[in-house]
């Protein structure tokens, strides 16, 4: 089971690692990284990034590279939510995307991901080696843990059951959750 | 004699914003993974500017899912009920077929 608590399109490696990377429309593989992966939106993306980052409080340095998502500027914005943060309706101060909006996230969380890290602004770097060099430099810097997880979304896993519904076979007939088959009213 | 008319399909230009939300697709851990969030206007000139996650829906199965979906009444119109069948079918594919999938876009094999 994952240690961080937002499933999305990221890999995880070394969880003591005080290196993440987001980058940005790029598939890239780092090693000695805690986590990385692609980020298109300015919105639910950097959530997504905020969240899973200040889950793991070893992680200390965001690396951000690759080619920057058109319209979206989400690099930019995500370095943007880092210097400004966000105002009282959520929006990052000064960023440049099209809808750069903190919506499932408290201030509290973002507050945290502010401190917590450092970024290393590689947008445009779409070099994967020049990257997981400035990963490996990152290493050397560590500072240590920023002390406990902040946990800033949970999921509740819930059981589904196929009981009590029905399943339609035709426009004039269901199906039961007990198999049984009956004609429906028809106009 | 009857006669049925046969016509070319076309696409559609324009997107229309479901009322009842929109979907985040994407494949984890060996299972399809779906996030449902609501249409949230933040007040600026977008009708839809960003959404608020209400529910995640996850299976192996594009059925399972498209079922859950309609029994929830996550979807309430037939352009995006559509669109979403084929983008979980699409995600079938690739799970069983250990292909990369990104939502709205093709899904390749390679040679």
């Amino acid at each position: 089971m994952s240690m961080y608590p937002w499933s999305g399109d990221y890999k995880e490696g070394d969880a003591e690692s005080p290196v993440a990377v987001v980058t940005l429309s790029e598939r890239y593989s780092f090693k000695n990284a805690a986590i990385w992966g692609p980020m298109k939106t300015e919105n639910l993306g950097i959530e997504k990034v905020v969240a899973n980052v200040i889950s793991n409080p070893h992680i200390r340095f965001l690396v951000i590279c690759g080619k920057e998502i058109r319209g979206h500027r989400s690099g930019k914005t995500l370095i943007c939510l880092v210097e400004n943060g966000i105002d009282d309706n959520g929006r990052i101060i000064e960023a440049p995307g099209a809808v750069p909006y903190i919506e499932n996230l408290d201030k509290g969380a973002v507050d945290r991901f502010r401190e917590q890290i450092e970024v290393e602004d590689m947008i445009g770097v779409s070099n994967e080696e020049e990257v997981q060099k400035m990963v490996n430099q990152l290493i050397e810097k560590d500072p240590g843990s920023f002390g406990e997880p902040y946990i800033a979304i949970k999921f509740k896993e819930q059981a589904t059951s196929m009981q009590g519904s029905t399943a339609a076979l035709h426009a004039s007939i269901e199906l039961s959750p007990w198999g049984d088959i009956s004609s429906m009213e028809v106009d | 004699m009857k006669e049925v008319e046969v016509i070319k399909a076309d696409e559609d230009e324009d997107i229309v914003f479901d009322p009842e939300g929109f979907f985040v697709i994407f494949l984890k851990g060996g299972e399809i993974v779906v996030e449902h969030y609501l249409n949230v206007n933040k007040g600026g000139d977008l009708e839809v500017e960003t959404g608020s996650l209400c529910t995640v829906v996850k299976g192996k199965s594009a059925k399972a899912i498209c079922d859950t979906i309609v029994r929830k009444k996550m979807v309430s119109r037939l352009d995006h009920a559509s669109y979403l069948g084929r983008e979980l079918q699409k995600e079938e594919i690739a799970l069983k077929d250990d292909l990369e999938y990104v939502q709205c876009e093709s899904i390749y094999y390679e040679h």
